[in-house]
């Protein structure tokens, strides 16, 4: 390859082979001095500093670091650590290191590596430099930096405390602490504290809820010790967040109409609940229609409460409820949550009820039967819109119907009416009233009337007036007694009847309502701590 | 690992405490380690059928709750005093002072005390069983202890309000995802095995649960007025036999 490179210049005429011979010897002699393979871009270096930023006299300092990549493999290095306070006076530590590898890291600390009477006594950005004297001759080859400050963040979020800390102040020396926001002192400030035996100033401003937002200035002075650069710092205090830790329902499962409650609270970044403001919940549909209702905070139960009432013509099926991200404000700019908070409910079709009048009278041919039925929803309000109907029958014969019957809203009542013709059966009459909407809501009663015409009596009701009738039932009493008479005390499981179907209902009831749902719960934040502990302990 | 056992009711004297402490006396004769807890906190009645005056003790199931004691300090070893021959029942009496009843009525008690307590007498006695005697109905405190357990069993007698409340009582326990076990109690004497059998498949083929085992009306239990224990004073009586078969099928309760 190298030959054809050169090929055509007078210099050139080097052998393929004997060029190879040549690059083999190279490489033989290199080995055997021990030297590492150079990559041709040479190390990398990168410094950090952790934490980037510390408060002042902060034990532990500032762990400076230096990653290397691509380096020298089995070879020394020989690092020199500057660092510059805002002073501008400058400290330095060195230390070596082997290279193992192509990759690796070399620590070293400050102030602790730099010398007994290192401190990090003053406010301001601290400026590192590496240099390295074996491989790149005390050229500098990585700058960083890292800031010390009188409080423990630069931010903070209402309800936090501020901690406030500066050292090399001389022992129960009188300090001075202001904090302004903007040319105004904050309320308790200034205020004049000694400092402790080893000359250190340490206290702490709460925030709240309700604290003024934006940017602070702190400032603190001895009244002997004079800094430079001063002891002053800004730091800015933004919102708290609050979370919502889930969203409470009167009831699992409505039917339409009927109205669902919904609670939650909400507790800001403290702990501490939230107790103005209001948050929009989102109500879904199953077909992802949404409405939005507001909660806002009920100061009798100490809790955040909105209601959603469903109607008749409802979807069912599973809806859910959200507080979106962001959606809750307590009026003092603070909001949250910062994710959204769901909840699932089920509608179901309304069960209406109906109530059919009463009948005391006795009604003859010709008569006019009236018939009423108040009919009202789940939630207990007048069924106005839909077709309600009558059907009269006597002992499972139909006389009349079904009866269209009207809503008189004077009444607030459907009515009908039937007029008795002579040909109809004497007897009981049973008027059946059912209730229906186009929406699937239905409901059913019925309500019994005597009726006297010159008709004949119906067949069975005849029957039942016959003396074989009474003739049977004598007959029949006279077995039972005997039976009962062989069978004393007898209490047979044969006579018990397991209705099923009334008592899964009875059960779903207990199931859907707030107590078992508390319960459960309750178990089942035991199981998760129980999982906790076992995962714990594995 | 101990079996924890909710014993439970709809109704108030289905047989509940009688089955408990045969049940629990049969165990123990198979030299089992027993504990019973009489969590019938607003009546309890365990106490008579082991001859214990929970006045006499200094600390109740009642203390235990309220965080007063720890769970072992209220519990008495009736081993010895019932001749147990190598098995063990720990007994945790309720309290029969109407003061303190009424105080845990209104304080109720918190999951983690009875959880704490359950755990502690497995733990410190290392029970092979810890039978819970419980208040009968749907109420909070109860519903609390059955889903804490391990298994529930829950007698019936074959009345027509019983076998309803019955019917509910195992659907709501099985939201508990715990298996629940039935025993049918006082069956009327007229009424055949296979009749009463053919009732536990009828109710088997609606609701979750399993038979534990069935239990005749008995003139010589209710006879005895609670005050003792049929299966360690008549050995070879044959509701003797049926509380120790209910004992076998809790041993292979799963």
């Amino acid at each position: 390859m190298l030959s054809r490179i050169h090929a055509g210049t007078k210099y050139s005429r080097i052998p393929t082979t004997k060029a190879c011979l040549l690059l083999l010897s190279l490489v033989s002699t290199l080995a055997s001095l021990n030297i590492g393979t150079v990559n041709g871009a040479g190390p990398s270096f990168v410094l950090s500093s952790l934490p980037a930023r510390i408060q002042e006299g902060a034990a532990g300092g500032v762990k400076l670091v230096l990653n290397v990549t691509n380096a020298n493999f089995v070879t020394a290095y020989n690092f020199i650590w500057t660092v510059t306070d805002p002073a501008g006076n400058s400290r330095i530590s060195t230390n070596t290191t082997t290279s193992n590898g192509p990759s690796w890291s070399i620590f070293t600390n400050y102030p602790g590596a730099f010398g007994a009477s290192t401190i990090t006594n003053l406010v301001g950005i601290y400026k590192i430099n590496v240099t390295e004297t074996i491989h790149s001759a005390g050229a500098s080859v990585a700058t960083g930096q890292f800031q010390v400050g009188l409080t423990d963040n630069p931010t903070y979020q209402r309800t936090a405390p501020v901690l406030i800390r500066a050292i090399g102040y001389l022992p129960l020396e009188n300090v001075t602490i202001n904090l302004t926001q903007g040319s105004t002192s904050v309320p308790s400030f200034p205020t004049t504290q000694k400092a402790d035996t080893n000359g250190v100033i340490a206290l702490s401003w709460q925030t709240s809820i309700g604290t003024p937002l934006g940017s602070y200035f702190l400032t603190i002075s001895g009244s002997s010790t004079t800094k430079t650069p001063s002891d002053s710092q800004p730091f800015t205090v933004y919102p708290t967040n609050v979370t919502i830790s889930g969203l409470w329902l009167s009831k699992t499962s409505i039917q339409r109409s009927q109205t669902l409650e919904f609670r939650f609270n909400a507790t800001y970044l403290n702990g501490s609940p939230a107790f103005s403001g209001s948050a929009p919940i989102r109500i879904t549909e199953p077909n992802g229609t949404n409405h939005t209702i507001t909660a806002s905070y009920d100061p009798t139960l100490q809790t955040f409460r909105a209601f959603y009432a469903t109607v008749l013509s409802s979807t069912t099926g599973v809806w859910i409820g959200t507080v979106d991200v962001n959606s809750f404000g307590d009026g003092l700019n603070n909001g949250g949550p910062l994710s959204p908070v769901f909840t699932n409910f089920n509608v179901q079709p309304a069960s209406l009820t109906v109530s059919a009048v009463s009948y005391n009278a006795t009604y003859s041919s010709g008569n006019i039967v009236p018939i009423y039925a108040k009919i009202t929803t789940p939630a207990a309000a007048s069924f106005t819109q839909g077709t309600v109907t009558a059907t009269i029958t006597s002992f499972g014969q139909k006389i009349a119907g079904p009866l269209r019957l009207v809503y008189d809203p004077s009444r607030g009542e459907w009515s009908g009416s039937y007029k008795v013709n002579a040909t109809d059966p004497s007897g009981t009459w049973l008027i059946s009233i059912t209730a229906s909407d186009g929406y699937g809501n239905t409901g059913q009663n019925s309500a019994s009337l005597s009726v006297n015409t010159s008709g004949a009596p119906n067949p069975t009701q005849s029957f039942l007036s016959s003396w074989t009738f009474w003739l049977l039932v004598l007959a029949l009493i006279v077995i039972g007694f005997g039976i009962l008479i062989f069978r004393t005390r007898s209490v047979s499981h044969r006579e018990v009847r397991l209705d099923v179907q009334a008592i899964k209902h009875q059960a779903d009831q207990v199931k859907s309502d707030d107590f078992l749902q508390s319960i459960q719960a309750q178990l089942k934040r035991r199981t998760e701590r129980i999982a906790a502990e076992k995962e714990k302990h594995d | 690992m101990t079996r924890s056992i909710a014993i439970h009711s709809y109704k108030g004297g289905t047989g509940k405490s009688t089955i408990t402490a045969n049940v629990a006396v049969a165990l123990a004769l198979k030299g089992r380690r027993v504990g019973i807890m009489d969590m019938d906190l607003e009546g309890p009645g365990l106490h008579v059928f082991f001859n214990i005056d929970p006045n006499e003790l200094r600390f109740t199931l009642n203390d235990v709750l309220a965080g007063v004691a720890p769970p072992e300090a209220a519990c008495v070893r009736l081993s010895e005093k019932m001749n147990l021959n190598g098995g063990e029942i720990y007994y945790s009496p309720a309290s029969v002072r109407v003061a303190e009843i009424m105080r845990t009525l209104k304080t109720g008690f918190e999951l983690d005390m009875f959880d704490n307590a359950v755990r502690r007498l497995q733990e410190k006695f290392g029970l092979h069983y810890l039978l819970i005697d419980t208040h009968p109905g749907i109420e909070h405190d109860t519903l609390l202890a059955l889903g804490v357990c391990d298994h529930q069993l829950i007698v019936s007698r074959i009345d027509q309000q019983d076998i309803f409340g019955t019917g509910v009582m195992i659907e709501v326990s099985a939201t508990f995802d715990k298996p629940v076990h039935l025993v049918l109690n006082m069956i009327p004497p007229r009424v055949k095995e296979a009749e009463v059998l053919k009732f536990a498949r009828i109710i088997g083929a609606h609701f979750t649960v399993d038979m534990a085992g069935w239990l005749p009306f008995s003139e010589e239990v209710i006879g005895s007025l609670s005050r003792s224990v049929l299966t360690l004073k008549q050995p070879k009586h044959a509701m003797t036999t049926r509380f120790r078969q209910i004992a076998e099928n809790i041993e292979g309760f799963a």
